[in-house]
């Protein structure tokens, strides 16, 4: 012990030399998580077949799958399934991305090891899967849009439960939990949108336009959250755009955003925006202030692949992001996450 | 053991036969094709071999294993058939070991090629081994990725599996874990990939979740697998087939059922599969005519729509019902390495047409996704699940065979709402209508993909779908009304619609009774300066009268109820009807009924009215034609003829033929 309390009585220099390596170790030991844990953005891309003649509905899912991509779309890698149509995903966002869901033609697929093995988590009775979101408050409790009706699980897939009752038409296409209130649950259907709010009865939500109820067949559904607590949700088809403002108890219908124009045709699956390489609050919640400068709309089309440009420039400036490693496709939903690499 | 060739022959037809064949005798291949409807049934077969081998007796020079004797005509023909046809006095069917050996010697010659049947063949004989190794290294090679895919190589797992080079049956082992092929949307899908699973879960039962490609133990798709077929069973049986009477796709539910009766483990469910493939046969063989399949069909190519001998389902109608190898495609393959044979009943209601009778029968259309009132304008039921009703007629003569469904879109894409099918051996066979439609709702109704897009898209994947042109598909401005050999068509489409005509196909076969200078032929009305609507093709409209034509015996009277003009398109005459609200009646009879001298002087003086609710002709009061104009009623039974009955609901098919009786029982 006197040996030890001998070396600290040393003179100024040698204490530091004694300390500065563990002061460093310290700070780098602090630092580095820091610096390690900056958010990126990781777009995913759920193509349906691949865009030649031959690989269109029906029988053929040529060149379908899940696509990732962590440089914002300069290069693709594929997750998971061939020959399997991704119509699109979701992620247990505590997991960073390890615990991935796919929405597929044979149902829902889980991989819980960042995409590199799948296991099928529904069976015969559900096909034709188009969304799938995760209650991220209580990752177990699932709910999945499908083309015949759709479905739940409280049990992380062991169990399913068909949720037909007030709805008209089996047929949807979107479905999204509000990230504010988990029990309630916005489904993109036939003729516009419905809602579960605690019961499992969906209630249609009134679109407004001009006064007048009108049904609508919308192509994406989005829990935007970002802007206040009351504005919830984000919904177009190809000529309207609708939005609530009083959490998605009703949503009013506009004309789309001029600057999406150009890449709503009948081939358009997707149009989302992100800003800044960063964050992308029309994909996702976003919890910051709507940042405006400089942002990107990025799309995805059926028979085009997926194309970007800047606000700032001509939709003519528009840059294809398949590069070598997604060649074309028919995205039928891009989707991005903030992940810690 | 490596086996020659010719000992693997043998074996293989000792095996099928229940006797080892006598190594002097060379059966005669050509003969077996030759001898058409002179087959041998089971209980005869044994005693047939017997017979040859104490003989001795030798039918045909010897030839070298594996060759097809097709060139060989002359004297031995004659004597084998000659021999035969006195052997075989009674009306014998069934699926002959030698018809089998016939079968897997054909497909076994085809030229290796991407397809596990031939692969199969070869193997499973011995013939070009080499080759089809090397096939099966690529086949297995990379992941092609669909339920086509799967039941070919179950076929093939289990059809050689005696065979088949352990290195091969681990291959396909680690294909079964590593490729990830896809389940696809329609009933024959299914079918396939469950049927499939259940086999190769059934082969390896005991593998952890991790050495399959879906993430499932042996055991989870096993019983998943057997839950999903046994309920398609019971919906069908029940309530009535999605995919009916398809002459494309029920080559594909008929390869699988083959399979899964004869290498199912389970008797019980064995036993399931068995009747459900006499169930697919059964069906197919009432609307049986000399190789055609006849009435309205909910999935026909283009090709088949107009030649219905070209369907690929004719090859298992040639070989079941027929004992013969006259038109094989190479899947028969794999039924003629099992050992299920048709029962007699079902091959003499495929042939018996000594009387006409009338089938009604029940179906269900593809479920529908969105549009559920729209695929009809006449009627927008359905059932719980989404599914259109079909309510299909059929009324059957040893001459042709008038048949239709009510109309509406039921299928997408390939549907034929009615056909009337000759028993005739020149090509073209038929006659058969529609209203060209072509529409997003259409696809938006059956596909979930987005439907103005699918519209855009589809002519890379059903490149006639758009075509004004096109043989095939249904509309929901389609009325469809049958009375025997009577058959009305209305047509009443909103001007929104991209084509306005109404299309008939009659065959270059069919002979007019009206030469063109008859008065008949030459009349036109006032209009007679309207065009026809194609750029460029300038015709003028006839008037409304009768077209009387014959093919062989049959005699047919079509009546368009608006102008007409007619061209000539591929194997016959398009008539074209450009009018809204129109359509046409068509009548048929047979020579043995009236002369066409008496026939073309009878219905060159009718003219039709539409009185209460009925088409009538005029001036014999109705007595030539007289057809009520009535919505199908929804009746008890699933099916309904002399041949078949089964109440809907009940689970229970009774085939009946004089006198005797067979029950297909699928309750549990």
């Amino acid at each position: 012990m006197k040996k030890l309390l001998g070396l600290i009585k040393c003179d100024r220099w040698d204490y530091w030399d004694l300390f500065l390596p563990l002061v460093l170790s310290l700070l780098f030991c602090l630092i580095f998580p820091l610096a390690s844990s900056a958010q990126h953005l990781r777009i995913f891309a759920c193509a349906i077949a691949n865009d030649s003649a031959g690989a269109f509905m029906g029988g053929s899912s040529n060149g379908s799958g899940l696509y990732q991509s962590d440089d914002t779309g300069k290069t693709w890698k594929h997750l998971g399934w061939d020959n399997i149509k991704c119509y699109s995903m979701d992620m247990v966002q505590s997991s960073n991305g390890r615990i991935l869901y796919e929405a597929t033609g044979l149902g829902i697929l889980r991989s819980t090891d960042y995409g590199e093995h799948w296991k099928q988590l529904t069976d015969w009775r559900i096909s034709e899967a188009m969304d799938v979101a995760v209650n991220q408050k209580n990752p177990k409790e699932i709910y999945i849009a499908t083309a015949h009706g759709p479905w739940r699980t409280e049990d992380g897939g062991k169990t399913w439960e068909l949720l037909m009752k007030g709805l008209p038409n089996p047929y949807c296409s979107g479905i999204v939990i509000d990230s504010i209130v988990p029990n309630h649950v916005i489904l993109n259907a036939r003729n516009g949108l419905l809602s579960l709010r605690g019961n499992l009865v969906w209630n249609k939500i009134p679109i407004l336009q001009n006064g007048s109820k009108k049904p609508y067949q919308l192509r994406g559904i989005k829990c935007i959250r970002q802007a206040s607590p009351e504005s919830w949700g984000y919904a177009y088809n190809d000529t309207y755009a609708v939005s609530s403002d009083d959490s998605g108890r009703s949503f009013l219908c506009d004309s789309i955003n001029p600057i999406w124009q150009p890449f709503l045709t009948n081939s358009t699956a997707f149009v989302g925006v992100y800003y800044d390489y960063v964050t992308d609050p029309y994909f996702n919640d976003y919890n910051g202030p709507p940042r405006e400068q400089g942002h990107i709309v990025i799309f995805s089309t059926l028979d085009n692949g997926i194309q970007r440009f800047k606000r700032a420039e001509e939709p003519e400036a528009k840059v294809r992001l398949d590069g070598h490693s997604l060649p074309h496709r028919q995205i039928w939903t891009l989707k991005s996450f903030l992940v810690t690499p | 053991m490596k086996l020659s060739s010719q000992s693997r022959r043998d074996e293989v037809l000792a095996a099928q036969g229940g006797a080892k064949r006598n190594p002097g005798l060379t059966l005669h291949s050509d003969f077996i094709a030759l001898k058409g409807r002179f087959t041998v049934h089971r209980p005869y077969r044994a005693m047939i071999v017997l017979c040859i081998r104490n003989l001795g007796f030798r039918f045909a020079p010897p030839q070298a294993a594996g060759t097809s004797c097709l060139r060989h005509l002359g004297i031995w023909r004659v004597f084998d058939t000659i021999f035969f046809v006195l052997l075989l006095s009674s009306n014998l069917f069934a699926q002959s070991p030698a018809t089998k050996l016939a079968v897997l010697d054909s497909i076994a010659a085809i030229p290796v090629r991407r397809d596990f049947a031939i692969v199969a063949a070869k193997i499973h004989l011995g013939t070009d081994t080499a080759a089809a190794y090397r096939e099966l290294d690529t086949l297995l090679s990379r992941a092609y990725g669909d339920m086509f895919w799967m039941y070919g190589c179950a076929g093939l797992y289990y059809v050689t599996q005696d065979v088949l080079r352990p290195n091969y049956k681990a291959r396909i082992r680690y294909c079964w874990k590593h490729f990830t092929p896809y389940r696809g949307d329609t009933e024959n899908h299914f079918l396939m990939y469950y049927g499939s699973l259940l086999l190769m879960s059934q082969a390896w039962p005991d593998l952890p979740d991790t050495d399959w490609f879906m993430g499932k133990s042996s055991k989870e798709i096993y019983s998943e697998s057997k839950e999903y077929l046994d309920h398609w069973i019971d919906e069908t049986v029940r309530y009535g087939q999605e995919e009916w009477d398809s002459p494309r796709y029920g080559y594909y539910y008929i390869t699988p059922l083959a399979l899964l009766a004869e290498y199912t483990k389970d008797p019980h469910l064995r036993h399931r599969f068995e009747m459900m493939l006499e169930y697919e046969l059964v069906g197919y063989a009432a609307d049986y005519l000399a190789g055609s399949y006849c009435g309205a069909h909910s999935r026909v190519g283009d090709d088949a729509a107009i030649d219905p001998r070209k369907a690929e389902i004719t090859a298992y109608g040639k070989y079941f019902f027929e004992d013969s190898v006259s038109h094989l495609l190479p899947d028969v393959a794999f039924a003629a390495m099992t050992s299920f044979e048709c029962p007699k009943i079902i091959c003499q209601i495929a042939s018996d047409r000594s009387e006409p009778y009338e089938q009604y029968s029940i179906k269900r259309g593809r479920q529908m996704l969105r549009y559920m009132d729209k695929w009809s304008t006449a009627d927008s039921t359905h059932d719980s699940t989404f599914h259109a009703p079909v309510y299909k007629y059929d009324y059957m003569t040893k001459d042709y065979c008038l048949g239709s469904m009510q109309g509406g879109i039921v299928q997408p894409i390939q549907q034929q709402s009615w056909s009337l099918v000759f028993n005739s051996d020149k090509p073209n066979n038929i006659i058969t209508g529609l209203n060209p439609y072509v529409s997003a709702t259409e696809l938006g109704m059956f596909f979930p993909e987005y439907p103005s897009f699918m519209l855009e898209r589809i002519t890379g994947t059903k490149a006639s779908y758009t075509s004004e042109d096109k043989w095939v598909g249904g509309s929901p401005y389609e009325r469809i009304y049958q009375d025997k050999n009577i058959l009305v068509a209305l047509y009443d489409w909103p001007d929104s619609e991209e084509y306005h005509e109404v299309d008939l196909f009659v065959p270059a076969a069919a002979t007019s009774l009206i030469d063109s200078t008859h008065p008949l032929h030459g009349h036109r009305g006032n209009d007679n300066n309207y065009y026809f609507p194609r750029p460029g093709v300038l015709r003028d409209y006839e008037a409304l009268h009768w077209l009387l034509y014959k093919l062989d015996s049959v005699l047919i009277g079509v009546y368009p109820l608006s102008r007409f003009a007619s061209y000539a398109t591929a194997g016959g005459t398009r008539l074209r009807m450009p009018d809204n609200n129109s359509g046409y009646v068509l009548y048929c009879t047979t020579v043995q009924d009236i002369s066409s001298k008496t026939f073309v002087k009878k219905f060159k003086s009718l003219r039709l009215v539409k009185s209460g609710g009925r088409i009538l002709s005029q001036p014999d009061n109705g007595e030539a034609i007289n057809i009520r104009l009535r919505k199908p009623s929804e009746s008890a039974w699933l099916f309904h003829s002399p041949y078949l009955e089964s109440k809907k609901g009940s689970g229970v098919l009774t085939l009946r033929y004089k006198g005797e009786t067979r029950v297909l029982d699928f309750r549990k």
